[in-house]
């Protein structure tokens, strides 16, 4: 057996074997904690070679961590609290509280960016489906810390990625242990000063970089010791683990940073931000504001952009889609590829161009897409690509042809919106009130039975044979308030051209209405009715805030939350038009005294 | 249809180290000799929205089964029906595999039997996860969608698997490498307060991998299925004479070349003795064009549907009967299950139903799982698959299943097979 093999099985082993007598429940876990002794004096086993005799065998049966389902009822209840708020404020919501602290496990992006940054390394999509665990998505976000939850796989997967990482890295151990400054352990000091913090996000402190050292030297300071080390500091909780604590009562530099990382650039990282980190120039709300700003006019905020909007929108989704040939257009992978990618271009342009007013955004006569789907959509285009930073190249300003306008008329909306064949009045519904409006509908269990055994009239159009068989209940409570903004899409086909002959080959209709979840409607005519009825709800505004709060936050909004989202809300207003900046929630919340200051 | 072939470069960078990969496999090539089995194992492998009805499905797979060994190993189970039903099968996939009777996503039924690492997830999938196995947690689970991402990290992998030679290493003293890490986790859990109960899911995670890779101290050798109740002595790891890591992979984008890939990978995975639970998930309910060729069929003979089912069930029998072929009979050791979350469309009069019926879902269990299976032919059966789950459970462990920590599973009645 090789060296390189036998350390990895025994190293996995012996960090397995440590943990396993350290603790002996999770009610009980304060063996862990409170018995100091062990810990602090724990650096070799006895003689039998045993650190806790038990070896975990005989403990209680504990159990594992378990992933939250998403319960619509809970979030509904939670946005409407923060819609109350954010119409008229409370008195018990005036004074700001601080957060509590927080932690959750980074996702596989986040890995590799920050893997990349540390060890100047050049690890792809391709190593994080290779080695890395699976994100679990709850509502488009593959971060939130209900839906992620450590298990023994998950754990296990990231084990396998630091030992490959490890030994990537011993190629370059003759480079780094020999740096002309001191002997092998005097380099990696140095090195490890270096690199640390770049990967744990923090400030390491002398002790715990000597540790390592200590670690190196005692096992004889070469390739193997150094690879083991590097196994060491990837499976540290200090990395596996995104941290916001504010130990002093705020968010540290490096924890300020990292949230500015995830939340502008996901995930990503550059000398300058490290810098002050490192320096602790991230701790006045004047030093974050100018450092947001410094991030979102750098090409890299297209990622951050990227990665809130698919989220939110779940456009990711369409990659990968397989479409049946479709009498109506063709749609090759490849164009569903740019169509992923189209509201986030959309939305940086915008943002670009600080127009993010939710008029801007949802009543806008144009999108903002690849060259080859506007020519494939009839749209007219600039025929440069954007010069904008950051704009992937092919991207062109499109102006949608009459009569469709507003966000929803983007041919990637509908497509992710709707059934392959059919348009799907309530599934459009369903989707365009969970997105923008924050109200969510469960799922009927018996839906699609129901559905095929209902007989849809098809001398009616698709619209008025839905309206016929939903009108009674136990339909017609949910159907009342979901078909209406589907039912103003009609006139868009299923990969949102515009059509005039609906699923029954029937004139389309398209008088809908958009509910709010405190009660009442707005009655619409078309997409870009419905737009513009989105961008006039402070529904729309709130919810929005509230997406970008879930992606910053990393968690679902909370009843608690109500006052924090409502005073960002109106924090994000622009003071001159009183209009609503979509792009001002990032900076409104990343500067906030709710999220600076920690309990 | 071409092959694409495997080099042995990528076998030997990624596989964890060759001449430890080669010695292995030399010494489980001559320890089969003098009699070595090989693990207990099971492969899932599921199509999605169910089947035609019993005979059809039978038909199919008795098709691809060429072998007396392959067809004297199958066993074809009626009436059972799927535990996440409700009326409608879509979003079920979660809790196929689960011990719970919901649509939800739940830990997979051998999650606590068998070693993390003793599992490999196969799919054809379009989507952010595919949906059928889940983890301990019943979060979503690691899955390779191409094949050249098994060859590159699995194959191999298990080679260097956990041994009691490296327990002795272990005994030498050197805990030192989770010392910083105990302490840290300690530290943050302090300062996060209530939230620090994140870490608490860490150290169950890793005593959980501990229990797994570590034999108790009172037996000194791990678990037949590395966990359970009970302790039987863990069989060697024993590739039959057709393990070929070097093996040549069909290539191909549409999703049946892909389907036929990862079952060629399957087979080896088995054949080397590299994973005692493999699943092999194609697609899932929604996938199209599977869906639609259920719900858009309006001819009343679900021939669309036929056309796309029955060459899967094909390929899925073929790769048991091979395995029913190999030196030693793997098939005899394992257990391949085919199911699908969906059930039968052909109703009274012959008639196809495009909706969700709900009469039985399509189950066969080719092998015998090291004596656990003793049926073949036909078998009516009562209640819903976690009867089988319960019963493949069992056999891993060697006895009785711990399946405590991810159901109660007690009130499941094993299916006598």
């Amino acid at each position: 057996m090789s060296i390189k093999s036998l350390q990895k099985v025994v190293l996995f082993t012996v960090i397995l074997k440590s943990a396993s007598g350290c603790f002996k429940n999770k009610t009980g876990a304060d063996n862990l904690w409170s018995n100091s002794n062990h810990v602090e004096s724990s650096n070799h086993m006895n003689a039998e070679g045993e650190s806790n005799a038990n070896g975990g065998s005989s403990d209680d049966p504990i159990a594992p961590g378990v992933v939250e389902s998403f319960n619509p009822q809970v979030q509904n209840a939670a946005f409407i609290e923060i819609l109350k708020e954010s119409q008229t404020a409370s008195p018990g919501c005036e004074q700001s509280s601080p957060s509590a602290p927080e932690a959750r496990i980074l996702t596989a992006d986040e890995y590799v960016a920050a893997v990349n940054f540390a060890f100047d390394m050049q690890l792809d999509g391709s190593f994080a489906q290779s080695y890395l665990p699976a994100d679990n998505f709850m509502q488009g976000y593959p971060h939130l810390r209900q839906a992620n939850v450590m298990s023994k796989e998950r754990l296990s997967a990231f084990f396998e990625a630091a030992y490959e990482i490890a030994g990537q890295m011993g190629a370059r151990s003759t480079q780094i242990l020999n740096c002309n400054s001191g002997n092998k352990s005097q380099c990696l000091k140095t090195w490890l000063e270096q690199t640390l913090p770049k990967l744990w996000r923090r400030n390491s402190n002398t002790s715990e970089i000597e540790r390592e050292v200590e670690h190196f030297t005692r096992e004889g300071s070469g390739t193997d010791p150094f690879i083991a080390t590097i196994t060491r500091i990837l499976v540290s909780p200090y990395f596996l683990y995104r941290m916001r604590i504010g130990e002093q009562g705020q968010l540290t530099s490096w924890e300020v940073a990292t949230a500015l990382s995830d939340a502008l650039w996901a995930g990503k990282f550059d000398e300058t931000l490290a810098d002050h980190a490192l320096s602790n120039r991230l701790s006045t709300p004047e030093q974050i504001q100018r450092e947001i700003t410094r991030m979102m006019q750098s090409a890299q905020f297209y990622a951050g952009t990227k990665r809130f909007t698919q989220s939110w929108l779940e456009t990711s989704l369409l990659v990968g889609r397989g479409m049946k040939p479709n009498k109506d257009l063709q749609l090759e992978e490849i164009h569903l590829k740019y169509l992923a990618e189209e509201t986030t271009a959309f939305l940086y342009y915008l943002m670009a161009n600080g127009q993010t007013t939710t008029e801007d955004f949802f009543n806008s006569d144009f999108t903002f897409t690849h060259r080859q789907v506007a020519n494939l959509y009839g749209m007219k285009h600039d025929n440069a690509s954007s010069q904008i930073p950051g704009m992937p190249s092919g991207y062109v300003k499109a102006n949608f042809n009459a009569p469709l306008g507003g966000l929803l008329s983007q041919p990637s909306v509908a497509l992710s919106i709707s059934s392959e064949q059919h348009t799907n009045i309530p599934l459009r519904g369903k989707k365009i009130l969970s997105h923008f409006m924050c109200m969510y509908l469960e799922t009927p269990e018996n839906l699609a039975d129901n559905i095929n055994m209902t007989v849809f009239d098809k001398n009616l159009s698709a619209l008025d044979a839905l309206n016929e068989v939903t009108a009674k209940e136990p339909c017609a409570s949910c159907h009342r308030t979901v078909n209406g903004p589907g039912a103003a899409l009609e006139t868009l086909s299923p990969i949102g051209r515009t059509r005039t002959l609906d699923d029954h080959s029937k004139p389309a209709k398209s008088d809908g209405w958009l509910p709010s979840i405190l009660g009442g409607q707005t009655d619409v005519h078309g997409v870009k009715e419905l737009s513009a009825a989105l961008g006039n709800a402070t529904d729309t505004g709130v919810c929005a805030t509230v997406q970008v709060f879930r992606h910053i936050y990393a968690r679902l909004e909370k009843k608690e939350d109500k006052c924090n989202i409502a005073r960002i809300y109106h924090s994000a207003h622009d003071q001159g038009k009183n209009a609503f900046q979509l792009k001002s929630v990032f900076s409104a919340i990343l500067s906030s005294d709710e999220f600076l200051q920690r309990k | 249809m071409h092959t694409k072939k495997v080099t042995r470069r990528h076998f030997t960078r990624y596989v964890s180290h060759s001449l430890i990969g080669a010695a292995l496999s030399r010494t489980f090539i001559e320890t089969r000799a003098f009699g070595a089995e090989g693990r207990l194992k099971i492969m899932l492998c599921t199509t999605p929205n169910g089947h035609m009805d019993f005979a059809s499905t039978k038909s199919a797979l008795m098709s691809g089964l060429s072998s007396t060994a392959g067809q004297g190993q199958a066993l074809f189970i009626k009436g059972l029906m799927n535990s996440c039903y409700n009326s409608d099968w879509h979003g079920s996939e979660g809790g196929l595999f689960g011990l719970h009777a919901v649509k939800q996503g739940k830990p997979s039924f051998y999650t606590t039997t068998i070693s993390n690492t003793e599992q490999v997830v196969l799919a054809v999938s379009r989507g952010q996860n595919p949906a059928y196995p889940r983890d301990s947690s019943g979060g979503a689970t690691k899955a390779f969608t191409t094949p050249e991402g098994v060859l590159k990290r699995k194959l191999g992998l298990f080679l260097g698997g956990i041994n009691t030679f490296n327990l002795a290493e272990v005994k030498k003293g050197k805990q030192h490498v989770l010392d910083q890490s105990l302490a840290d986790i300690r530290k943050i859990r302090q300062q996060l307060g209530s939230d620090g109960r994140i870490f608490d899911d860490h150290l169950y995670a890793l005593q959980a991998l501990y229990r797994e890779h570590v034999p108790t101290e009172s037996n000194g050798s791990e678990q037949e299925g590395g966990g359970g109740a009970t302790t039987p002595v863990q069989k060697p790891k024993a590739p039959s004479m057709e393990c070929n890591t070097n093996a040549s992979i069909p290539a191909g984008s549409d999703d049946e070349s892909k389907h036929t890939a990862m079952l060629e990978v399957a087979f080896h995975l088995f054949a080397c003795d590299m994973a005692q639970v493999v699943v092999v998930s194609m697609l899932d309910s929604q996938g199209e064009p599977y869906h639609q060729a259920i719900h858009g069929d309006s001819t009343g003979t679900g021939a669309r549907f036929r056309a796309l089912l029955e060459p899967m069930q094909q390929r899925i029998a073929k790769l048991a009967d091979r395995l029913a072929q190999t030196s030693g009979n793997v098939l005899e050791r394992s257990a391949v299950v085919y199911i699908s979350e969906g059930s039968a469309h052909i109703e009274g009069g012959g008639r196809f139903n495009p909706q969700h019926p709900h009469a039985e879902i399509p189950l066969a269990v080719f092998g015998k799982l090291g004596g656990v299976i003793r049926k073949s032919g036909d078998l009516t059966a009562q209640g819903d698959q976690r009867r089988l789950w319960r019963v493949l459970a069992d056999g891993l462990a060697g006895g009785r299943a711990d399946l405590s920590s991810i159901s109660d599973g007690s009130n499941i009645s094993p299916l006598e097979v």
